[in-house]
């Protein structure tokens, strides 16, 4: 296991004859499959972050974070300042914390935005003030296990998509020796990490700095995709003006370069084998604005209560908006104003968001975008028909998997041939249903077949 | 979402449409080389097809309109026309077309599930019931079909009229009669290679299938000992260029990894030129597509453990 972990990048070894005769002998730092996808980005990234008022409102912070569960630890009628605890959590489970200084007005179940299902929350009618109450002592941990716990008291999670909390994932990384930063945003239509890296480029560099010192890391790599310059650009200009070591590398634009094993094998060179943590193989991925949120929880105290949403699509003032938790989407569909014929939300990237179907969720930390107008924008597609084997979906995948084969496998609930085609190294990108000239519901039907597995296990 | 391949068709029918156009300048150059009989054959089959598959469609129950629309019985329909050989009667296209659309297309469980490529079984059936009754094919020196008129040629394949006599016609391919000196008047098979290439080019079919074949048919041809020109000029005899790109590249029966679609092209070739060099039949090709397609799950298997996907360590 040290071994592993500590394995330098995989060094060139000396000629052999055999790899003349390898077929698939591989380029290091090279993946294959994802598609090029038309790009939107330019929609909303033309003007900085705002920030969305709150006046006098209600917001409904989840307490809920994937399977973390805080206990609320205030009552109806309470007055809580911005950033304080309202619900405590414990070594396994994120503290949450008001998102604005208001009243408590007791504990409801509200859907949030790019969940499954509806969360425990906790109603405050927000005074209109947005006071900070006394904020933590700037006590910067000196040690990667206090860092993991200051993480989950400050109530850090993932921001990229899957919202796994960031103490349990600095807690459980081992001994890396590479930090590589998740800048590549291969969504076409998300921009709230483009604008961060614009905008908060010292920020990041700052905590990247911070916690490559931290574990004790070599090297530290940020990785944009190329349709991101200006990023790239300032990104490289903080790194510069900081005198910091951290790397800024360029990926492809192919979805779904941001996939972590896609991310692991273009910035480090190493595989990333299914099923596999990146501790075992050395490196620590983090994405980008989550790396934002635990500097700003290090250095200024400011524990995790609003993220960067971007809102786009057909509508008035697209852009990126600084939103606390708990915001009303409502609310923010009259900031942004969309046509009057866009009245469907789709919530994430259209690649692995979903259509909003709940219109009273409120934000969350992993709601990373909004876009109005939707079905407009990419027409709902047509009707299955039959697959043709025509192997784009096996050329799309990023995991080099046999999607045809595995809707087949999926369709029969085969769980023997399910298994031999890799299921479980399936990543639920979307790229096979992105290119299927029969519309077939492929990741849809992986999904499915996912969870009913799951279920089954545990249920 | 859409992606960035502005010249792949997204959809099946925008496939099929494309294949079915991708065939159109070939089988106008056969047209004017063989005369009408060309056309009348492409009809007939168009026809036929059309009626077995409506056929199929009710008998299983599935919507007309959606089993239609896919234009999958078009593009069979065309290579029929031009696999079979010229002259058929129209019996045996009615046969081929149950054969390879009722037979081994709809009751294999319909579109995608065949393993045998349809058109070809259709006409191995006819080749090898009836094989007497066939006409020689036109060869390319001698294109006796040019003189008829579209009357005679109906008359033939409704068969209202006695056989032609035999003696018009030359058994022997060209190979063997030693006819290559002189130039063939028109050559349908540029058309179908230029075809071929465009949907390479447009990613609907792949190339390393037809590149393998060829490679193949044209060493074997050479280590038999013919001439390196010879063996380039046996090329586009016999529909080989319409067979390496239109109908093994056929999606549904080809493998599903690149190391096993160069082996199934090289099959191809290989089995072909030894039809073609030591069998019964004038020409092979029908019966190496359908060899290749029963080998299709095991140089599957094949092809994956010659392929080491990116994330596995080396």
């Amino acid at each position: 296991m040290q071994c592993i972990t500590h394995a330098p990048r995989e060094q060139r070894q000396g000629f052999k004859w055999r790899t003349l005769f390898n077929l698939s002998l591989i380029p290091p730092k090279k993946w294959y499959g994802g598609v090029r996808l038309q790009d939107h980005k330019s929609l909303s990234n033309q003007v900085p972050i705002r920030s969305v008022s709150i006046g006098r409102m209600l917001l409904t912070i989840p307490v809920e974070q994937g399977r973390s569960r805080a206990a609320p630890c205030v009552k109806a009628g309470e007055k809580v300042f911005k950033g304080q605890v309202i619900a405590t959590g414990d070594s396994k489970n994120l503290w949450a914390h008001a998102s604005t200084s208001g009243t408590v007005r007791g504990v409801v179940s509200i859907p949030v935005a790019d969940r499954d299902h509806t969360s425990e929350a906790i109603l405050l009618e927000s005074d209109g003030l947005d006071r900070w109450g006394p904020r933590e002592q700037a006590n910067i941990p000196s040690s990667l296990s206090e860092l993991a716990e200051y993480a989950m008291r400050m109530g850090l999670a993932g921001l990229g998509g899957a919202g796994f909390p960031t103490g349990l994932k600095l807690g459980g990384a081992g001994t890396p020796d590479l930090l590589l930063i998740n800048g590549a945003e291969c969504e076409p239509f998300l921009t709230c990490d483009d604008r961060l890296m614009r905008e908060r480029a010292a920020d990041v560099i700052q905590a990247a700095d911070y916690l490559a010192k931290l574990s004790g890391v070599s090297n530290t790599f940020i990785g944009v995709e190329s349709n991101k310059p200006e990023a790239i650009r300032s990104l490289r200009q903080a790194t510069a003006a900081a005198g910091s070591s951290v790397k800024i590398r360029t990926l492809p634009a192919r979805y779904p370069a941001g996939g972590q094993p896609m991310l692991v094998r273009a910035l480090s060179g190493r595989r990333l084998r299914p099923g596999q943590l990146p501790a075992e193989i050395g490196v620590q991925v983090l994405n980008v604005a989550s790396l934002y949120a635990l500097g700003r929880a290090v250095f200024h105290g400011e524990p995790l209560i609003s993220r960067v949403v971007t809102l786009t699509g057909r509508c008035k003032h697209p852009g990126n908006y600084e939103v606390p938790l708990g915001y009303p989407v409502n609310l923010l569909r009259k900031i942004a104003e969309p046509d009057s014929d866009a009245r469907d939300i789709h919530v994430g990237g259209p690649m692995m968001g979903r259509k909003l179907e709940e219109i009273d969720a409120v934000t969350g930390k992993t709601s990373s975008c909004l876009i109005f107008g939707a079905n407009r924008l990419w027409p709902a597609k047509g009707d299955e028909s039959d697959c043709i084997r025509c192997n784009r979906c096996v050329d799309a995948c990023p995991m080099a998997l046999q999607p045809m084969s595995l809707l087949e496998a999926a369709r029969s609930r085969n769980q023997h041939d399910l298994k031999q085609l890799r299921l479980d190294a399936c990543i639920e990108c979307g790229a096979c249903s992105q290119v299927c000239p029969s519309n077939l519901p492929l990741r849809d039907s992986f999904r499915a077949i996912k969870k009913e597995a799951l279920i089954c296990r545990t249920g | 979402m859409s992606y960035r391949m502005s010249l792949m068709p997204r959809s099946t029918q925008g496939i099929m449409a494309t294949v079915t156009l991708a065939m159109l300048p070939g089988t106008w150059l056969y047209g004017l080389q063989y005369g009408p009989v060309v056309w009348l054959q492409v009809i007939w089959c168009l026809l036929l097809a059309l009626l077995v598959e409506m056929g199929a469609l009710y008998l299983c129950r599935k919507s007309l309109a959606r089993g239609l629309s896919d234009l999958s019985w078009l593009v069979c329909a065309l290579i029929l026309a031009r696999a079979l050989p010229l002259m058929t009667p129209l019996w045996m296209m009615a046969i081929a077309s149950v054969v390879a659309l009722g037979l081994v297309k709809h009751a294999n469980g319909g579109l995608g599930a065949n393993r045998l490529n349809p058109a070809m079984a259709g006409l191995a059936v006819v080749a090898i019931c009836f094989y007497q009754q066939l006409m020689p094919a036109p060869d390319l020196n001698t294109p006796w079909t040019l003189g008829l008129t579209a009357q005679e040629v109906l008359l033939h394949q409704l068969q209202l009229e006695p056989r032609y006599p035999v003696d018009i016609m030359t058994g022997a391919t060209p190979l063997s009669g030693g006819a290559l000196d002189e130039p063939a008047p028109l050559l349908s098979w540029i058309g179908y290679l230029g075809g071929g290439l465009l949907l390479a080019a447009m990613r609907v079919i792949r190339f390393e299938i037809p590149l393998a074949m060829i490679t193949c048919s044209v060493s074997l041809c050479i280590l038999a000992g013919h001439s390196a020109q010879e063996s380039l000029h046996s090329l586009s005899l016999g529909g080989y260029v319409f067979t390496a790109f239109f109908i093994a590249t056929d999606p549904v029966t080809s493998p599903d990894n690149r190391s096993a679609r160069i082996l199934f092209g090289a099959t191809i070739g290989v089995v072909t030129e030894l039809v073609r060099e030591f069998g019964l039949y004038a020409d092979g090709l029908c019966f190496a597509v359908l060899v290749a397609n029963l080998l299709v799950p095991d140089l599957n298997r094949l092809g994956l453990r010659l392929h080491r996907p990116w994330h596995q360590a080396a």
